[in-house]
């Protein structure tokens, strides 16, 4: 499913983000940097493209999308044409986005909020947050973007509790940019990292919440006892990583934000979302077979396609770069 | 394929390469097709991706494997023939 870049402009400063070669934090970056905001006109090209496509949820990415001048338009003229709505927010809303939101029925709209733990917010941005939480309750689904070894992971069941949101949880972790430096995790320490997982899919279950994990984990960071439980508590992990499709604001496309140095392309020099992906695959499928891991050439479950090997920019990463 | 002394090789741009537990895997992002390199192919690549004359890589690889100038040659001119046939390699000066 594809996400529409709404804006490049952004209100957090995470450390690891991996939009960064599409974000605009400063006013000489806007100039460097594609433009701002996407047209209403523009806007309603995307829509009609999802609808030749077929697709019925219209996901809003930024940026922070909600920073678009005319946020409150543009949905409605989604909603307009039957969409369902999920943004991709950091829930740093002033009052009338807030309100506007909550106007929105939860059938209509999905709030994936990335929040970081509590240490690393103000105090005022973490307040606003949690009005945030407090006015859209089970409109938000809380998510977390892990680039730290022992990250801590409880605020997010205690928060979704707390505040009624709904229940699930999604957790990814911090992949590089190719041709971009960044902070990310390094695959080396996912192993570490997945016993802290599977504690967590633990004490979620227990309050009978869902943990879903986003694209670009490999399968041999767990064990197959770590799996079990993670089966159990219905928290499957999933070993994908496929191009996203991202639609920036002048329209131009990339696969996923790590790799969206390469390969850019037009909109509307294609009639389906199908073709796109096609473009992207036949790209990228001569990484493929290697995987993020030395291992991975000879592993079963990536000749199987049971394990794509972890996130892609990690294994173009590990190839000569001198021409990106 | 005969080389002259001063003919200068370069990774067509199209190919790309990684080395992991000592083996070299040159990739063709064109045609997906890959090559796993042993030792020497990978010390042969290694140098003629820095650009180096076919005379500096004889003489570096002399020296550092003691081995003759004429048995040097004749692998590097195999080598060089069987890379550049499968558009992984082509000469800087054409």
């Amino acid at each position: 499913m594809p996400n529409i870049l709404l804006t490049s402009l952004c209100n957090r400063h995470c450390p690891y983000c991996f939009a960064d070669e599409k974000i605009s934090r400063t006013n000489s970056d806007t100039q460097t940097k594609k433009q701002q905001f996407i047209s209403e006109e523009y806007f309603d090209r995307v829509l009609d493209f999802l609808e030749d496509s077929g697709e019925k949820t219209a996901s809003f990415i930024g940026g922070e999308p909600t920073l678009h001048p005319k946020f409150e338009v543009i949905f409605e003229k989604a909603l307009k044409r039957n969409f369902f709505i999920k943004i991709f927010s950091n829930g740093l809303y002033n009052e009338k986005i807030r309100t506007f939101l909550a106007s929105i029925p939860p059938s209509s709209v999905k709030i994936i909020c990335n929040t970081n733990p509590p240490q690393f917010n103000s105090d005022s941005e973490w307040s606003r947050v949690m009005e945030t939480f407090k006015a859209l309750g089970s409109r938000i689904i809380l998510a977390s973007t892990i680039w730290l070894k022992e990250q801590p992971l409880d605020y997010l069941l205690n928060l979704t509790i707390q505040y009624g949101l709904r229940n699930q949880i999604r957790i990814g972790i911090a992949q590089p940019i190719v041709g971009v430096e960044n902070i990310y995790l390094p695959i080396e320490q996912y192993k570490c990292l997945a016993e802290s997982l599977v504690e967590f899919a633990r004490k979620c279950d227990e309050h009978n919440i869902k943990i879903t994990f986003d694209c670009g984990l490999p399968l041999c960071m767990f064990t197959e006892e770590q799996l079990g439980v993670l089966q159990m508590c219905n928290a499957p992990a999933v070993f994908h990583c496929n191009p996203v499709l991202d639609i920036g604001t002048d329209l131009t496309v990339w696969s996923c934000f790590p790799l969206s140095k390469l390969h850019n392309v037009k909109l509307l020099d294609f009639k389906k979302l199908k073709e796109l992906t096609i473009y992207f695959e036949s790209r990228l499928a001569p990484y493929r077979s290697f995987g993020s891991f030395p291992l991975c050439t000879s592993c079963k479950y990536l000749i199987r396609n049971q394990c794509k090997g972890g996130c892609l920019a990690h294994t173009i990463r590990s190839f000569h770069q001198n021409r990106i | 394929m005969s080389l002259s002394d001063d003919k200068v090789f370069r990774a067509k741009k199209e190919v790309t390469w990684r080395e992991t537990e000592g083996k070299l895997i040159v990739l063709n992002l064109q045609s997906g097709l890959y090559y796993t390199l042993d030792e020497m192919a990978t010390v042969f690549f290694n140098l003629l991706i820095q650009e180096k004359k076919i005379l500096e890589i004889i003489q570096a690889i002399c020296v550092e494997y003691k081995a003759t100038p004429d048995q040097v040659r004749s692998d590097l001119e195999e080598f060089i023939t069987t890379l550049t046939q499968e558009n992984i390699l082509e000469p800087l000066h054409a």
